[in-house]
């Protein structure tokens, strides 16, 4: 039979309960009497450990607790507990002091979102850090411009908390503003806005009745695409996809948020007032109007350059051009100007502050002017006299 | 009996006074354990979860972004993994012995507490990169697949392209995802000196060769050097006068597009026989050139000046404490003194030799500094500005590469990268033009026209049949009017082939296998003292603030308590190491992000074998010291119960 090595002999002299060397204590060896001897001085130093401790975590709480609850109490903050819960939801608004609500009623899902849907559910506890660990990233690779994983990071957050509007217009927000000035060429950054126009969209579609969303959107046509520094390319790109112009298209969103918001209060967290969220589609027939105006103008102007340069036929397709824009600019001047007022009107009988008041009616008025002066134009305006009017009319800029 | 005595010697042999063969043997039965628990399984599914998470992802750019994506995601699935394995298995091995009193037998063999944990953390490893393995080759056929099908889409790409490209230079990126696939690696060989602004003066230019020159609208500056000059001493008895004999140029303009009306024409445009005006600054050094006051009572160290019809500058110089005086600069109260002058008058060229700068004191004493002034560049938050001239003398940066060895050029075309950052500077109407010359050490030069992208760096492919390694210049130059470009100058480097790409992926596994081992250890100590639940939460707590140990440092005040700890111990001794023991110090955390392959890696960057073997070193040092915590800690288990 094979003999088995034998663990190392324990020297003579050893007392009872010592083990060989290496070997694992198998129980604790009791003192005569069978109670463990007293250790005052590692008792103190435990006792002394412990107190640091716990001054260590009480310490910190004046600032962290005491003063949030006494604030929560003047009724300036939400109480602690329930910002962290807020926080978690990712209610950065409301944890800040702000009241958001989730938009009403449940979110319109397709059989395509059962991917999603099943991958929130498997992921179950997890999907919190997940989520975190996106936002993270996806922060950290905006920052040092690695762009290879951004939608997908973008598109996984958008998955796991689709139902917080914010998420949506945050992403957005990224897509339209702060990657796009990351790139050179426009053709690259309208390739951006695109996605985070699509993105948008989805958000839409799974937050039907969020104002917020409409609002990002609208704001997305009218400030990005209308009026930034590139807007003349990117301009001329939507009105190529989407057959109309941007402003139009703001406007229309701008329009929606205002009913989903009279119909559902869903304009809430720290964004627009809603006096000054609804000017915003007066602002977008505005613009809508100027760029009819100035297109009006260009083709005016061609044709004027035109005749001088003895294309008569192509003065005359440029001058019959001009002149439906012209109809059009006036049509949208006026519809602008209904806008201005009865914006004004809702909101004064709605209390707003003065200073807005005076403002919308003078935009009103403006929108009046131009009406006028187009429309006078309209009158007067024939292919022989085209230069001397066209003198007398500044191109409108986009301001 | 002899022939018995001997046969019972062979048999039972001596315990070896070396723990490896103990260490050994407690390994493989826990890979063995592993492996009868079908751990390996879990490879098929990780592969399923890595193509279906890659394959619906969205991406900016196919081309571009395909490769990196897909081993970026296999590289984060097996981290995963290997997490999975740190916490759930690793913690799971000796508290099932111990439940299934395993352990008993074990710990009554001659066997050390530290050769247990040693032995299960050495098999957990083991099985861990088995299973890495086995993801790794699954992901790589996958990464092979997609690699084929971006080929084929870069040659649509180019097709499509060609016809349209103003440059043949913009197309180099996928001109080569096109010829050699996407599998490419790279590392970087970064420039030996530069950027060295300078000017291209062009085939026309008259002007003395042996004047330093500066030109308008570039931030270049001239500047002298006034430590040796008494000036601060001169101006303190009364005013001083420092005078500057300049030479002028006039640069020749590029034709503008002809204004449809007078009102259209540029309000500020001045006459010709306007007084060349340049901007005199009299600052400490290593101080830049600021604001000029706009209250009448702070004191003024910079002003626009306007030179003589000769080109003489002359600036009154007075005391740091004199009230400022219109056409006078104050002098700054401490360090030593450069005077610094820019040419502030569009489209001109303003230049001056050694020994044009005189300085008159009070009493009429007069110093010369010989020195001939130093061309600095205008610079802004870490990038060098480039100034645009569609027509020469044009601004340029200048770098060098001393000696590329060709053995280190690999078998795949080098490259040159450019980081831009033009979204600040350049309009965002311009596609603004640039120009890149290389130029070999016999004088031979290629030229390349592109247009810079500011996102990812501008990447230039140089022709291996002009440059088979040796020295290499390249000079840059932004051709457009009224632009610029932002250089950030540590981005301007060589790329050179990196080697197989397969090679570089296995160095990222072997990263996450280290990763993974690390997390064993936690595991495996945790569960020497606690039962496997505890042990699971225990680790993910260790595993959490490990990997956040940078936000602690970052966004916690024991970030600054470690600054003030280095602080600190800094003052009483000077050593560069106290900040990183201060920060080990107040959060004695690992910091396991290090450990874990960044993005780089996935954009086909090779990891430096060097950082895998610090990783490799970092791991085994942290895994010696978990073992011996988890030995003590298993020492004083109670095994019997």
């Amino acid at each position: 039979m094979r003999e088995q090595p034998r663990p190392a002999a324990l020297p003579p002299e050893a007392p009872p309960g010592a083990l060989p060397p290496g070997a694992i204590r198998s129980e604790a060896p009791l003192p005569a009497g069978g109670r463990p001897a007293a250790d005052w001085p590692r008792t103190i130093l435990y006792a002394l450990v412990v107190l640091v401790l716990a001054a260590a975590a009480v310490h910190p709480l004046r600032g962290h607790v005491v003063e949030p609850r006494r604030q929560a109490l003047l009724g300036r903050r939400e109480p602690p507990g329930r910002r962290l819960a807020l926080v978690s939801q990712f209610g950065f608004d409301a944890a800040a002091g702000d009241r958001s609500s989730l938009v009403p009623g449940a979110s319109r899902l397709e059989l395509g979102d059962m991917p999603a849907e099943a991958a929130t559910l498997i992921l179950g506890g997890f999907r919190g850090p997940y989520v975190v660990w996106l936002w993270i990233r996806a922060e950290e690779e905006k920052q040092k411009k690695v762009h290879f994983d951004l939608l997908d990071r973008y598109t996984k957050i958008a998955m796991l908390q689709g139902d917080y509007p914010q998420v949506w217009a945050y992403h957005y927000w990224n897509m339209l503003w702060n990657i796009t000035v990351q790139w050179q060429s426009p053709e690259r950054k309208y390739q951006w806005i695109r996605l985070g126009i699509r993105f948008l969209r989805e958000g839409y579609r799974r937050n039907p009745h969020s104002a917020e969303i409409m609002m990002e959107m609208g704001r997305g046509y009218m400030d990005k695409i209308g009026r930034s520094q590139e807007a003349a390319y990117y301009r001329r790109r939507v009105e190529e996809d989407e057959g109309r112009s941007a402003f139009l298209i703001a406007y229309e969103w701008f329009d929606r948020a205002r009913k989903a918001h009279d119909r559902y209060g869903t304009l809430g967290g720290r964004g627009l007032a809603p006096v000054v969220a609804y000017s915003q589609a007066c602002h977008a027939l505005s613009f809508y109007a100027t760029e009819l105006t100035q297109d009006m103008h260009d083709a005016l102007a061609a044709s004027a350059e035109a005749r001088r340069g003895g294309r008569e036929a192509d003065a005359r397709r440029q001058f019959a051009e001009g002149q439906q824009l012209l109809a059009q600019a006036v049509r949208a001047w006026r519809w602008a100007q209904r806008e201005w007022l009865q914006h004004a009107d809702r909101f004064e009988k709605a209390g707003a502050v003065t200073e807005l008041l005076v403002n919308y009616r003078k935009f009103h008025a403006e929108a009046d002017q131009s009406a006028r002066r187009l429309e006078a134009l309209q009158a007067e305006l024939t292919y022989e006299n085209l230069a001397e009017q066209l003198k007398d009319l500044p191109r409108p800029d986009l301001k | 009996m002899d022939r018995h005595t001997n046969n019972s010697e062979s048999i039972v042999r001596p315990r070896s006074r070396w723990p490896w063969p103990r260490i050994r043997a407690l390994a493989i039965v826990t890979l063995r354990q592993g492996l009868r628990m079908r751990l390996w399984v879990l490879a098929a599914p990780a592969i399923a979860i890595l193509v279906a998470a890659d394959v619906s992802s969205p991406r900016f750019d196919a081309v571009f972004d395909g490769i990196p994506a897909a081993v970026g995601t296999s590289l984060l699935v097996m981290t995963v993994m290997a997490v999975l394995v740190g916490l759930f298995f690793a913690t799971y091995a000796l508290p099932s012995e111990m439940e299934s009193k395993v352990a008993h037998t074990v710990a009554t063999k001659p066997v050390t507490a530290a050769e247990i944990v040693a032995g299960k953390v050495l098999g957990l490893s083991l099985l861990l990169a088995a299973m890495l393995a086995a993801v790794g080759a699954g992901a790589y056929a996958y990464i092979l697949v997609r690699a084929a099908d971006i080929q084929v889409q870069a040659a649509r790409r180019l097709d499509e392209l060609r016809p349209r490209a103003t440059h043949p230079a913009d197309l180099n990126a996928v001109e080569a995802i096109a010829r050699r696939g996407p599998l490419q690696t790279y590392r970087y060989h970064a420039a030996d000196e530069g950027p060295e602004i300078g000017i291209e003066y062009g085939p026309d230019w008259r002007g003395p060769a042996d004047a330093r020159w500066v030109l308008a609208e570039t931030g270049m500056r001239l500047s002298w050097s006034l430590a040796a000059a008494p000036v601060r001493e001169w101006s303190a008895s009364g005013p001083c006068r420092v005078t500057a004999s300049l030479l002028v140029e006039r640069a020749p303009c590029a034709a503008k597009p002809s204004t449809e009306s007078p009102q259209q024409a540029a309000p500020d445009e001045k006459p010709a026989d306007a007084p060349v005006q340049v901007l005199a600054a009299l600052l400490p050094a290593g101080r830049d050139i600021g604001r000029i006051p706009t209250d009448p009572r702070e004191p003024v160290y910079q002003d626009f000046f306007d030179l003589s019809a000769s080109g003489v500058l002359e600036v009154t110089v007075l005391a740091a404490d004199a009230p400022p005086v219109k056409g006078a600069l104050n002098v700054p109260a401490g360090g030593d003194l450069v005077l610094h002058v820019l040419a502030a008058s569009s489209g001109m060229l303003v230049g001056a030799r050694g020994g044009s700068l005189r300085i008159v004191g009070p009493g009429g004493q007069e110093r010369l500094v010989e020195a001939a002034p130093a061309v600095n560049p205008g610079e802004m938050r870490r990038r060098v500005l480039l100034a645009g001239r569609s027509i020469a003398p044009r601004q340029t940066a200048l770098f060098r590469f001393d000696d590329v060895r060709p053995g280190r050029l690999g078998s795949a075309d080098p490259a040159f990268e450019v980081g831009f950052s033009l979204d600040a500077w350049a309009p965002p109407t311009v596609q603004p033009d640039a120009r890149l010359t290389f130029i070999r050490s016999d004088g031979q030069e290629r030229t390349l026209l592109f247009h810079p992208e500011s996102h990812h760096s501008t990447i230039l492919y140089l022709d291996r049949e002009f440059w088979r390694g040796g020295p290499l210049q390249v000079r840059l130059e932004c051709l457009t009017d009224e632009d610029y470009f932002g250089l950030v100058p540590d981005s301007v480097r060589l790329r050179l082939d990196g080697g197989p790409h397969v090679l570089n992926f296995a160095r990222g596994a072997a990263m996450v296998w280290l990763f993974g081992t690390v997390l064993v250890a936690i595991g495996t100590v945790m569960s020497a003292r606690l039962s496997w639940f505890v042990s699971i939460l225990a680790t993910i707590t260790f595993f959490v603030l490990g990997m956040c140990r940078g936000f602690i440092l970052g966004s916690t005040p024991l970030g600054p308590a470690a600054r003030r700890l280095a602080q600190f111990a800094c003052d009483r001794l000077a050593w560069d190491g106290w900040r990183w023991v201060a920060q080990y110090v107040v959060v004695p955390l690992p910091d396991l992000r290090v450990l874990v392959p960044d993005e780089s890696l996935s954009m086909g960057q090779v990891l430096p074998l060097a950082d895998l073997g610090q990783a490799a070193a970092w791991t085994a040092a942290g895994s010696v010291v978990l073992v011996l915590v988890g030995a003590w800690l298993l020492k004083r288990r109670e095994v019997a119960a």
